[in-house]
């Protein structure tokens, strides 16, 4: 029976051979399965250690296993353990390897399905150009690396002559999800004098108030600090769909005892989680947090001594002008000598009489007043009035932020914010979470200052599970990559997107292109349909304003459809590189368990040899070497960046990252980071440092050297943003642009994160397909839907004057009415070759160019400041 | 021995993380699915139930193969290839199935599903098209239990990851639930990892009142107080 039916399905299988008998065969045959020299048998074997050794099938070839990360700029940066089989990956699982357990097992729905993308229709196999322009109908045609090559070193001599270097633009993800690879290519750029577009504000973006406030970008927790939180405040970060390596770090949290109290106005599967969901209106985050701290301080439940050493808020302010009073300026006071470089020295009051409080050290005399009005006699001979910024803060919040006037514009009652506020003010330590959605508004920056406040104010920074973070991207560089990153003599040069669609501001810091953009050089990234501006990105293709696009990817995205030179990367299971993440302290290795399909190569390859061809002199500054020796290459310069990538990684060697994660260092002594520890237990001025920048580089945005809360920039003056105040949506930008649009466009569009994508990453990932029916959805409250004429089911399309994008309308009950919400990252050929990106604008909050710092932080991309209407599809 | 297993709905975020790992490791062409989770009382995944008035709720239900100890589906089967194994998971044997699904009719959870085409060429496994699944056949006392290509017209379900329990590793949703809500053992071992979480926990079981008695034992929601769970000790 069991031999006919083996016939009859021609099953064929016989014993197989088990792990432990094939220990010695199998770790020869593992390293020979492979191309020569593609896996180090150093890396096999420790893998093959690590998880047993590999078993073989009858068919005499081995199942290998290689430690790898995924890495598609989700901040998960995820240990895998990648199974090949006949030189293809087969399966994925969590290498749970972590040194601290709670880490185990980290991964996700779509990294452990990923083999699924690396053989499939989409994947790119050879280079392809198209030599006549895409306006005039020119077609893509596979190549060879040749011709690519030679073809994209001719354009962009010609373009670069026509134009100049910085005319062409230069689109990549984070660095920190390879920095090796990727880094060739930002090695390139910084040669090239190549405008650089900062990755970051593609999919996510710089939180403004982190300069803003503290100077510095994101000071975030590690998730494995969020169980040591007694308080979690979230404010609308969806954690359980967007972070879900992370997650349960939060159920830890509460299962110690702690209590996360979600601020979100639609109820998400982090609400059904949380000990509290506060359904707060959309956009009216900073309204509810001024008014806790009103509470807080009302109360004095508020850190006096913390505020006194740390804030600026005992510096004077002079009320006539609304600007700090230098010391210099004040009569018998002096700027002490020693005042740092891009600081100020300013005064506070001390038994009623001036002093300069200390500008190279985070003190101030307990005695020093916070509220008050004083009478300053300057040294022109003129007295003025003087408010310290608490006094000016406390008025504030007195006139605009009851909590009878904040349950007004939020909808949370009174009753709420006052019992909130003082658990917030009582329960230690608390952590804010700020939502990357939540602060993508064009007043996103003033929901942070408003929640920093409460982080500040109640002493909850520089302690372990206390502070404020806000989780937007792998954009974190963790250590010194200046060794590869920077060639000799680099020419490096950028500039936000926004200018890029609107054309330069007279309000920039940024620089702009004397010709403008003529070319776009992408990589690891798909702007053509991710991008806010995707449709410009489209249109000056199609009309041939931008002349020439390059890409380098693994899959066949939109924009590869736009582009005139493809060239074939690899994913992450077929080369070897290094990433980082904000999320938790381990440096890890991608390792390559396969070669790389049809043509692709490692694109350390790929950038050296471009870069050759564009210039031979750039050529000195990039090894030459075939493509069969990229791991060797990788290698060595994997050894210097861990040499000279400064104390994080001081002592690791490339064999300890060939063995698995390792944690970097951090300044504290216990055993997780504490953000802003340095500052609050050792009082070093305000900001850390932000890598890749070079310390001191953003000291001038808190010339205070405190968190600084009140901000006397002329520009935060002229908009009356010098203490975080609550603004209403849309009136700076959707009304300002159109006021019909009042009327016309009743919804807010919201493009929420996806649990079955990470940005337009795995949009043709055949398990997330099914799992979506292959159906791009619009959510929306029964009741607006039903008031419309809309059942559920029906195909929708949600439009406005930009832009349009159909999808099958799902009745969710638990979102806040007159929202529209469309999931990112489905490709165009999803969506009838629209986007969802073609809705928005992208609307440039000018505080936000003040912070502007080269290819790292640009103004925000407020992704969800948009209006639309929604219809019956075909109903036009 | 009793293998079984705990899903902490506490725990569960919804993110079916354990159902992708499930079809990738055990090569599930389309339109299969082992393991399932589902939104209570919702047709969409993850939307909340409920009104503002009445209050929401989203609460998330994973179901497989219960392993029950009183099988139907190992009653009905006349070939005999619906089997309760040594260690008492239930288990099919590829060889023997006759491709009747007596068992899908009979199982009380739905979780059987059958092979209506031929499974590799669904998949396009080797074709150039997407490439998943354990590769090896695994066998238990010489039946084929796990086989990448299942033949065409075979029912199949989740076996506890055969393929890697003889390996002495944990099944792969288990491996891979990122929440830490799947704990896996023998029930028969009070030491065993799956016995302390559930030791004092109130649980429930699907359909208890048909006497399955089914070895997926569900933590309830509201359940507090949970010891830190340890990953990777054995099972």
């Amino acid at each position: 029976m069991k031999e006919h039916n083996a016939r009859a399905q021609g099953i064929e299988h016989g014993p197989r051979q088990t792990r432990r008998g094939f220990l010695k065969t199998t770790a020869a045959a593992s390293v020979a399965a492979c191309a020569a020299g593609s896996i180090t048998p150093l890396s096999q074997a420790l893998a093959d250690d690590m998880m047993g050794d590999s078993a073989m099938g009858t068919d005499g070839k081995a199942l290998s296993q290689v430690r790898s990360t995924c890495s598609p700029n989700c901040t998960g940066a995820c240990g895998m353990v990648a199974a090949t089989y006949d030189g293809k990956v087969r399966t994925l699982i969590q290498a749970a390897d972590y040194g601290d357990d709670g880490y185990n097992p980290r991964g996700c729905l779509k990294g452990t399905s990923f083999n699924t993308m690396m053989y499939g229709d989409d994947r790119l196999l050879h280079p392809m150009i198209r030599e006549t322009p895409y306006k005039d109908g020119g077609q893509l045609r596979a190549c060879t690396w040749d011709e690519a090559l030679d073809f994209a070193a001719k354009r962009i001599r010609e373009i670069t002559e026509k134009y100049g270097a910085d005319s062409i633009a230069v689109d990549y993800q984070v660095p920190p999800l390879n920095y090796i690879n990727k880094g060739t290519f930002i090695r390139l750029v910084n040669m090239s004098g190549w405008t650089n577009f900062p990755g970051y504000e593609m999919n996510g973006d710089l939180p403004m108030f982190f300069p803003e406030t503290f100077g510095c970008q994101c000071e975030e927790l590690e998730s494995y600090a969020w169980e040591d939180s007694r308080l979690t405040l979230n404010f609308g970060s969806n954690i359980m769909t967007t972070r879900l390596p992370d997650s349960h770090f939060l159920t830890k949290s509460q299962e110690a005892g702690g209590k996360v109290i979600y601020f979100d106005p639609n109820y998400t599967v982090t609400a059904s989680k949380a000990d509290e969901w506060v359904r707060l209106a959309p956009g009216s985050d900073t309204a509810v947090a001024l008014a806790m701290a009103k509470v807080m301080i009302d109360e004095k439940l508020y850190d006096e001594a913390f505020v006194k050493t740390y804030t600026d808020l005992p510096l004077l302010v002079n009320t006539a002008t609304g600007k700090r009073i230098p010391a210099s300026a004040v009569n018998g006071l002096e700027r002490p000598q020693d005042t740092p470089e891009k600081r100020e020295a300013y005064i506070a009051v001390v038994d009623g009489t001036p002093v300069v409080i200390n500008p190279t050290r985070l003190e101030a005399p307990s005695s020093v007043e916070l509220e008050g009005s004083y009478r300053i006699e300057l040294k022109t001979g003129e007295t003025v009035e003087a408010k310290p910024a608490f006094q000016l803060l406390k008025e504030l919040l007195d006139r605009d932020y009851t909590a009878a006037k904040a349950q007004n514009i939020s909808d949370v009652p009174a009753e709420t914010i006052e019992r909130l506020a003082r658990m917030t003010a009582t329960i230690k330590p608390a952590h804010i979470i700020l939502g990357g959605s939540a602060h993508q508004y064009h007043h996103g920056d003033l929901k942070g200052r408003a929640l920093s406040l409460l982080a500040v104010i109640t002493g909850n920074v520089g302690t372990l599970g206390g502070g404020i973070s806000d989780y937007i991207g792998q954009y974190k560089v963790r250590f010194k990559p200046a060794s590869w990153f920077m060639p000799a003599n680099a020419n490096a040069t950028s500039t936000p997107y926004h200018y890029f669609v609107n054309g330069p501001t007279e309000t920039m810091t940024a620089p702009y292109p004397k010709n403008g953009f003529h070319a776009l050089v992408t990589g690891w990234a798909n702007p053509f349909d991710q991008h806010a501006v995707c449709d410009v990105l489209r249109k000056r293709v199609e009309s041939g304003e931008l002349e020439f696009i390059m890409t380098c990817d693994f899959l066949h995205t939109t924009t590869v459809d736009y582009a005139d030179v493809v060239l074939p990367g690899c994913a992450w299971y077929e080369k070897t590189d290094v990433c980082t993440t904000p999320l938790h302290p381990y440096i890890q290795l991608q390792q390559k368990a396969a070669d790389p399909p049809g043509e692709a190569r490692a694109e350390i390859w790929i950038f050296s040899e471009l870069a050759r061809r564009i210039d031979p002199a750039w050529g000195e500054q990039f090894p030459d070497f075939p493509p069969e020796d990229s791991e060797k290459q990788i290698e060595a310069v994997l050894a210097k960046f861990l040499e000279t990538g400064g104390d994080k990684v001081a002592g690791i060697t490339v064999e300890d990252l060939r063995r698995g994660p390792v944690k970097m260092k951090h300044a504290n002594p216990e055993e997780k980071m504490i953000p802003f520890w340095d500052q609050i237990h050792n009082h070093v001025l305000f900001p850390p440092p932000s890598l890749p920048n070079a310390p001191g580089s953003t000291d001038h945005f808190v010339p205070t050297g405190r968190i600084e809360f009140y901000k006397d920039h002329d520009r935060f003056l002229e908009m009356g943003e010098q203490l975080p105040v609550w603004k209403p949506l849309f009136e700076d930008t959707e009304y300002a642009l159109d006021p019909s649009a009042r009327e016309k466009y009743p919804f807010n569009y919201l493009t929420r994160n996806s649990l079955y994508r990470v940005h337009s990453n795995y949009s043709s990932n055949p398990m997330m397909l099914e799992l979506q029916d292959g159906l791009p959805r619009v959510w929306m409250n029964p009741d607006d839907a039903a008031a419309k004429g809309l059942a559920e089911g029906d195909e929708v399309e949600v439009f406005n004057d930009r832009g349009h994008v159909n999808g099958k309308l799902v009745y969710e009950p638990g979102l806040y009415p007159k929202q529209c919400i469309f999931e990112m990252g489905w490709w165009a050929r999803y969506t009838e070759d629209s986007s969802y990106n073609t809705l928005i604008y992208p609307f440039i909050n000018p505080i936000h160019e003040i912070y502007f710092i080269g290819a790292t932080w640009s103004t925000n991309m407020a992704w969800n400041e948009c209006l639309c209407d929604v219809r019956k599809a075909g109903a036009k | 021995m009793k293998l079984g297993m705990a899903i902490d709905l506490d725990r569960c975020i919804g993110c079916r993380t354990c159902m992708v790992v499930c079809k990738n490791h055990n090569a599930q062409p389309e339109g299969i699915w082992w393991n399932r989770v589902f939104t209570i009382g919702s047709d969409e995944h993850q939307v909340a139930t409920g009104t503002r008035g009445a209050g929401y709720e989203m609460a998330f239900m994973p179901v497989s193969c219960q392993h029950c100890e009183n099988a139907s589906c190992v009653k009905v089967c006349p070939t005999g290839a619906s089997y309760t194994a040594d260690d008492g998971t239930v288990l099919v044997d590829y060889e023997r199935c006759i491709g009747c699904r007596y068992c899908l009719a009979a199982c009380p959870y739905g979780v059987r599903q059958f092979n209506w085409e031929d499974p590799a060429k669904t998949k396009g496994v080797d074709e150039d098209r997407y490439c998943y699944g354990y590769p090896l056949d695994s066998l238990d006392e010489g039946r084929l239990v796990y086989t990448r290509d299942r033949p065409q017209g075979v029912a199949e379900k989740c076996t506890f990851c055969h393929q890697y329990r003889v390996e002495g590793e944990k099944p792969a949703c288990v491996r891979g639930c990122p929440a830490n809500a799947r704990i896996f053992g023998d029930l028969d071992d009070p030491n065993s990892d799956v016995s302390r979480y559930l030791d004092g926990r109130p649980t429930s079981r699907l359909r208890e009142e048909l006497g399955n008695d089914p070895k997926v034992l569900y933590v309830q929601a509201g359940a507090k107080q949970k010891p830190q769970l340890v990953y990777g000790e054995g099972m």
